[in-house]
């Protein structure tokens, strides 16, 4: 009689990686629905197109590699990378734009490094990163200006595909803008606080319709935090880094954009929330997530002042990325019975 | 010309000042180096086989040192060149197939008792003393001691030395690495995983 | 009672489903005796005990029937009265599933217990003394008793805290895994044993409190204990407390640290904090052992799963078997059948239900798929952390996962694997279902096999040196012995030259104005003018050309021994051995220029023939201190490479040496007396004497008879040395049959002297010549003939050896042979030669020089192996002798005898097979 003989333990929790990332995606929702109350149609169209594209091109990637497609579609990060994408792109980007960055993360940051768990950077930021440097134009110029705030009538469905698949080049032109933080950045030199707020991107709005974006975003990151999706140190180290690197460098919003602005604009929420918290290509020990999720706000901070592009959480994610190895390996816990943590590498390693 | 000498001057006080600091940190830092006979002797796996060629591991450890390969070690197999290489900075070379092949399960020498007739002879070739007996009486192995070098089966001349693997009980037994699971796959592989049921 | 201490938290943890009420209703039952009891020797930690009874003995309920080996050990007792049936290896409970040697006991239904008694009883004390700790540590190891909780560690071993101070003893009632209630089910219905327990163990410490620690998910189990407390009025430092729910809650470490808010040092115990910690289990099983003196020989097992009916708490025998205690519980066997010894969190899984209870099973947990459903398809990690946040032991196991499985084995260290407890908690809360524990397992073992690897190689290399130190420390010895001895003989030779000088002093009052103990032959025929031919000089020399002869004789011997192994060091030998041979030449020259002149002119001129003139023994001189700087030179050499022939080499330049010495002083003292004579005549005449010597009878006799002597003092060191075992022994019997081949040689040289007596200078000549020399000489048939004779004659004794060696079982059956072989090899090459010398060949010199060195070249290698062959043939015939011997007498070994013929025969057929290629090529 042969019994099955299996290591320990024989009993499992109820986590599962696609219940995780199933979570992660419900919990964009809000910040979905106010992008698209927002902007309009673009969003939704961006981030289905984004989505399709990305399981596609993980399920080709998978069939090529002879592995289960199906059992890995299964997981959901690939619907995750897809759907952060489809939400970081422009609401109006072309939608070669959106296919071009989701298939080059799921490709090129995902499964080239060995798919799921091995991938060293963000893939979602990779890809986005990836088409803010080739195609900066169309990325910094499509942001659609908020119909809400504009007063605009909301571009029609047929209208938005159109924009987004033939590219109608006049048509956009009446719809599309500097983001807030883009337009601060550049009038603040000639102008003063309360000027740029009356420019036709903040229309009187405290930050053009992006509070709303960003309170969604932050909304959906209280419930990942709620149900212990992730862990609180990174996206609160990244956010007081951010307000703390705001308030004392940029007290003066005459001269510097305002703390308001850099947290309740841009990608701020959905950066710390649900970028920096991706877990494959971040730190992992808590202290090494503290100093992570900070080195994030600070370089956002820097780069967003400092920087040429008007949005930064991209490229101080994929700075960060960099260095988590380096940072786990010297903020390793103090483990139990230990009176002093052993960190940095052993000698000999490289 | 006074720039020169004013250079020349400088250069001279500069050297003989870097000169001093070196030369007090290597006499205050000064490291009480493990000579390397040693340290390649200590990643050698003291069979005393002699399959290298040498009468032991530690004149093996000393050809090393004086520069001969260190692909000659059969029981050491790859990672002790592996080792070996690290240690002393060259490239890891496979193992030389003319001192013998690595085993893959270690092995203890066993004598046969009832066929052993007490020549004394695999007691005189065992490099480690891990052979009892005496002339005309039965030898028997010391299987702890026994560092399965199998020098001792050849002068046999009643051939009743057998080389087995170790046996394995359970202070020695321990649980295989986990071969299931999709996130074993380390490489593109022919055969598809079945499907899971997440 | 209101908790009245403050409790810590530890980090990590979860909160899997409890399922523990499917177990707790129903009061503990005792198990009905099974058909047979199987008790492994290993339950716990430490040594396995030692059986001390043997299969058919009779056992009584309680009785030692394994002793412990060493200090961390426990004995073993009978659980029920019956036989031992068997003493043998089964298959024990153990994630491996190996096999260990058991005691299978067959009950005999009684169940009648051996005389058992309290210690108080025992030690004849009073209620009201105290127990000594010793002793009730005793009584504790003597009963058996080893940790109930999982681990099994000798309790009394634990009790032995050494110099730590021990203020704190903590019951671990905790029992976090899900679905066990065993423990549970102890408190509620024996929780005055476990507080008696706590009492004795409390003063065996001198600990001033006693903490046990109860999860909060069993009220009935903490009432019951707070009433035994209250109850007992020795347990007034007990204290009872209630700990929140949470997994690993009943770790050691966890438990302290939650009672009171210590860790125990990593790789350290918690004696070191001034804790001890035991299983209330345990306590309960020491209060019986104390009060009562009951041997543990039960214990409460869980008996749960869904794929039992009748879920409950069983007091089961050690030894019952799994299948036994399911099959009282309405045990459905499952599609994917899982029995899981101890929880679910960190049991191991059975491989078969045909396996014991032992003193660490506390549960039986018997799941469905349904109600735990084994794993899915691990995926990859996502490094989310939830294993480190789940973690009690705060380590990374995710990072520890990494290096797990990329072999990494030493960061896995730095990163305090060895601090996993394996409590399952990261792969509980892992949401790619990754097998965790099971890595962490793997790389710890790889890591200790590692670890064992290194100290045995580091053993061994201590060894190794010992051994070479002990090699050389013996060489050196015998070499001081071997000089102190070369000292003797000299001083004795010295006495005794002193002794013979006086002696010719005394008659013959020597004019020679040497004051030496001269008794150098070119002193003597000075002397000697009275008719005899100087019996001094001429034994000496006679001595010197019978030890030159056997030197040689042991230097052609050294040379072909060098050549069969194909030693780097033939040429050397080579050289030695001419030299030798050109020494025996001399010798002999010397040797008959004395002699001869002495029967043709019994009164010489005296000085005129002597032999040892001038110049001749300047020429000695010479050629001795020459060949001794060779030697001194080999000698250095040998030396420097660590040869092991040094020995040899060296005994070799000692004599040597003496003989240098000797010819010098010959060369001396031929120098002082007598400078004019010498230069006279001694050349012709030693030129001329090897021609026209006609070999004397008594010569021969007396070369017989020295040949003879010599084979006898042979003889002797042989068995002197066979005595000693000496492992000279196989040297020695060859040179002793070298000598007994010159004795056969010699007297048949005699012989032929004394028979054939015409010609007798042909004779003579064919007998002397090649016996000085044989390679410049290998000539005439008749010659020939006798050489090939007496090989066949030594062939013949050979072989009679052999088979009187082989009748008497003796162990030098195979040098025999061998060197029987070698006779044979010997006999047909001179058969060989002999032929050729007959054939009609005229310039048979030339014939033979050719021919020999053809045969010996045909292809040495060919000929290797045909005797190989031979030699693999008479063992195959041996083994198959032994094995037809075993057969008939029945023996055990007839299966490994069978082995070693197949083996031999294996063998065989390949030596044939290179045999065969060989002679092709």
């Amino acid at each position: 009689m042969a019994l099955l003989t299996l290591s320990s333990p024989h009993t499992r929790g109820t986590n599962r990686t696609s219940r995780i990332m199933a979570t992660v995606a419900l919990a964009t929702l809000p910040g979905l629905a106010v992008m698209t109350w927002l902007f309009g149609y673009g969003t939704l169209i961006n981030t289905a197109l984004a989505i399709v594209t990305a399981l596609l091109s993980e399920a080709i990637v998978l069939k090529m590699r002879r592995y289960p497609v199906s059992f890995f579609l299964k997981d959901n990060t690939a619907l995750v990378t897809g759907l952060l994408l489809g939400l970081a792109l422009p609401p109006l980007a072309p939608w070669w734009i959106t296919v071009f960055a989701t298939a080059f993360s799921i490709v090129f940051a995902k499964q080239i490094y060995g798919g799921i768990g091995n991938n060293p950077f963000n893939p979602a930021m990779v890809g986005y990163a990836l088409v803010l440097i080739s195609f900066p134009v169309q990325m910094t110029t499509n942001w659609a200006i908020s119909f809400q705030v504009s007063g605009q009538d909301v571009a029609s469905f047929s209208d938005t595909l159109s924009m987004i698949f033939a590219s109608a080049p006049g048509m956009a032109d009446a719809y599309t803008g500097a983001t807030p933080l883009d337009q601060y950045k550049h009038l603040i030199g000639q102008q003063t606080s309360e000027q740029v707020l009356q420019a036709s991107t903040f229309n009187g709005w405290l930050n053009g319709g992006w509070e709303w974006v960003n309170l969604a975003f932050l909304a959906g990151g209280l419930f990942l935090l709620a149900r212990k999706i992730i862990t609180w140190h990174i996206p609160i180290s990244m956010l007081v880094a951010l307000a703390v690197c705001s308030l004392v460098l940029g007290w003066d919003a005459d001269a510097y954009t305002p703390v308001t602005l850099h947290m309740l604009s841009g990608a701020t929420m959905l950066g710390a929330f649900f970028i920096a918290t991706d877990p494959v290509s971040a730190s992992t020990t808590p202290t090494g997530k503290i100093i992570y999720g900070a080195g994030i706000g600070i370089l956002v901070y820097l780069i967003r002042t400092w920087g040429a592009y008007p949005d930064a959480v991209a490229f101080a994610v994929l700075l960060m990325n960099f260095t988590a190895p380096f940072i786990d390996a010297y903020t390793q816990p103090r483990s139990y019975g230990h009176k002093k943590a052993k960190r940095g590498l052993k000698s000999g390693d490289q | 010309m006074s720039t020169i000498l004013i250079a020349i001057i400088v250069l001279a006080v500069l050297a003989a000042v870097f000169g001093a600091l070196l030369g007090f940190a290597s006499v205050k830092f000064h490291v009480e180096g493990n000579p390397i006979v040693d340290q390649v002797n200590d990643l050698l796996p003291q069979t005393q086989c002699g399959q290298c060629g040498y009468p032991g591991c530690k004149p093996y450890a000393e050809a090393i040192a004086d520069g001969d390969k260190i692909n000659k070690c059969p029981p050491g197999g790859e990672s002790t060149i592996q080792a070996l290489a690290d240690l002393l900075g060259v490239e890891p070379e496979p193992l030389d197939a003319e001192h013998g092949a690595e085993k893959d399960v270690p092995l203890v020498a066993v004598i046969r008792e009832d066929e052993c007739i007490g020549c004394t002879k695999c007691i005189q070739a065992c490099p480690v003393d891990a052979i009892l007996g005496s002339a005309k009486q039965m030898h028997t192995v010391i299987a702890d001691e026994c560092t399965g070098c199998d020098l001792c089966v050849e002068p046999c001349p009643v051939d009743c030395i057998d080389m087995v693997p170790v046996t394995t009980d359970k202070s020695n037994w321990y649980w295989q690495a986990p071969t299931s699971g999709v996130e074993l796959i380390a490489t593109d592989r022919r055969s598809v995983p079945a499907e899971g049921h997440a | 009672m209101s908790q009245l201490i403050q409790l810590f938290d530890f980090d990590g943890g979860i909160h899997p489903p409890e399922n523990k009420h499917q177990s707790n209703h129903r009061p503990i039952r005792k198990a009905p005796l099974p058909d047979e009891l199987v008790l492994p020797l290993h339950q716990h930690i430490g040594a396995p005990s030692k059986p001390v009874v043997s299969t058919g003995d009779t056992v009584l309920k309680g009785q030692i029937i394994a002793e412990p080996e060493g200090f961390v050990s426990a004995p073993l007792h009978a659980p029920t009265s019956g036989i031992v049936k068997a003493l043998e290896l089964r298959q024990v409970p153990h994630a491996s599933g190996l096999s260990e040697l058991c005691i299978v006991i067959e009950p005999d239904g009684k169940d009648t217990w051996i005389e058992r008694q309290s210690l108080r009883s025992e030690l004849g004390l009073s209620d009201a003394d105290a127990l000594p700790a010793d002793e009730v540590v005793e009584r504790i190891r003597n009963c058996g008793i080893a940790g109930l909780g999982g681990a099994g560690f000798p309790t009394a071993v634990k009790l032995h805290t050494g110099d730590h101070n021990i203020d704190t003893l903590i019951l671990n009632g905790a029992e976090c895994e899900p679905y066990i209630t065993a423990d549970d089910m102890l408190m509620r219905e024996h929780a005055t044993e476990v507080i008696r327990g706590a009492v004795i163990l409390q003063g065996v410490l001198t600990a001033q409190r006693c903490l046990i620690g109860v999860e909060d998910n069993k009220p009935e189990a903490i009432e019951a204990l707070k009433r035994a407390v209250s109850d007992n009025p020795e347990a007034n430092g007990v204290l009872v407390v209630t700990i929140p729910t949470k997994y690993p809650s009943g770790g050691e470490k966890q438990l302290i640290q939650i009672l009171t808010g210590k860790e125990v040092p990593s790789g350290g115990i918690p004696a070191s904090l001034g804790i001890v910690c035991q299983n209330v289990a345990t306590a309960a099983a020491i209060a019986d052992a104390v009060d009562h003196g009951l041997p543990l020989i039960s214990r409460i097992t869980t008996v749960t799963g869904d794929a039992v009916r009748d879920k409950g708490n069983w007091e089961v025998l050690f030894g019952t078997p799994v299948s036994h205690l399911l099959n009282l519980s309405g045990y459905r066997a499952q599609k994917r059948e899982r029995v899981v010894m101890g929880g679910p969190m960190m049991g191991f899984a059975l491989p078969t239900t045909e396996l014991p209870v032992v003193k660490t099973t506390n549960c039986l947990l018997a799941p469905t798929e349904k109600e735990l459903p084994t794993n899915n398809m691990a995926m990859a990690c996502i490094r989310c952390g939830m294993c480190a946040d789940a973690c009690p032991a705060d380590l990374l196991p995710q990072q520890l996962y990494w290096f797990s499985k990329a072999q990494e084995l030493d960061k896995a260290e730095q990163h305090n694997l060895f601090d996993c407890i394996e409590c399952g908690a990261c792969s509980y809360v892992c949401p790619s279902e990754i097998p965790l524990v099971q890595y962490y397992r793997h790389s710890k073992g790889a890591i200790r096999e590692e670890r064992a690897a290194a100290e045995k190689a580091e053993h061994a290399r201590i060894r190794y040196e010992a051994r070479i130190e002990r090699q050389e420390r013996e060489k050196a010895e015998k070499e001081a012995k071997r000089k102190a001895r070369a000292e003797a003989t000299a001083k004795a030779q010295d006495a005794k030259k002193a002794a013979a000088a006086k002696k010719a002093e005394a008659p013959a009052a020597d004019p020679s104005s040497s004051n030496k103990p001269s008794d150098k032959p070119a002193a003597a025929p000075s002397v000697a003018a009275a008719g005899k031919p100087d019996p001094n000089s001429l034994e000496r020399l006679k001595k010197k050309l019978d030890s030159a002869e056997s030197r040689l004789e042991k230097a052609r011997q050294r040379l072909s021994e060098a050549e069969a192994e194909g030693s780097e060091k033939v040429p050397a030998i080579r050289e030695a051995l001419e030299a030798q041979q050109a020494k025996a030449l001399e010798a002999k020259a010397a040797y008959e220029a004395a002699r001869n002149p002495q029967p043709e002119s019994p009164a010489p001129v005296g000085t005129k023939p002597d032999p040892n003139s001038l110049e001749r023994l300047k020429k000695k001189w010479d050629s001795a201190e020459s060949r001794l700087e060779k030697a001194k030179q080999r000698l250095s050499e040998a030396e420097a490479e660590g040869s092991e022939k040094v020995d040899a080499i060296r005994e070799a330049f000692e004599t040597q040496k003496a003989k240098a010495a000797e010819t010098k002083l010959a060369y001396e003292s031929a120098l002082n007396p007598a400078p004019v004579q010498q230069a006279t005549s001694p050349e012709p005449v030693a030129e001329a004497t090897p021609k026209p010597d006609p070999q004397s009878l008594e010569r021969l006799k007396k070369k017989w008879d020295s040949a003879e002597s010599r084979l006898e003092k042979a003889k002797q060191r042989l068995s002197e040395a066979e005595e000693a075992g000496s492992d000279k022994v196989e040297a020695i019997r060859e040179a002793l049959e070298a000598q007994q081949a010159k004795a056969i040689e010699t007297k048949a040289a005699y012989e032929a002297a004394l028979n054939p007596k015409p010609a007798p200078t042909e004779a003579s000549e064919a007998d002397k010549a090649p016996e000085i020399n044989n390679k410049p000489d290998p000539n005439s048939p008749e010659r020939l003939k006798k050489k090939w004779d007496s090989a066949e004659s030594r062939l013949e004794k050979a072989k009679q050896r052999l088979s009187e060696a082989e009748a008497a079982g003796s162990d030098k059956v195979e040098a025999i042979r061998e060197a029987m072989l070698a006779q044979q090899a010997k006999a047909a090459e001179t058969k060989a030669a002999y032929e050729a010398a007959c054939a009609p060949s005229l310039s048979s010199f030339t014939e033979t020089e050719e021919s020999q060195p053809e045969t010996a070249d045909v292809d040495p290698e060919l000929e290797k192996l045909k005797r190989k062959v031979l030699a693999q043939k008479d063992r195959v015939e041996k083994a198959r002798e032994r094995l037809n011997m075993a057969r008939e007498e029945g023996l055990g070994s007839v299966e490994a005898l069978e082995r070693a013929l197949n083996k031999q025969i294996e063998k065989l057929a390949d030596l044939e097979a290179q045999t065969s290629s060989a002679g092709e090529a």
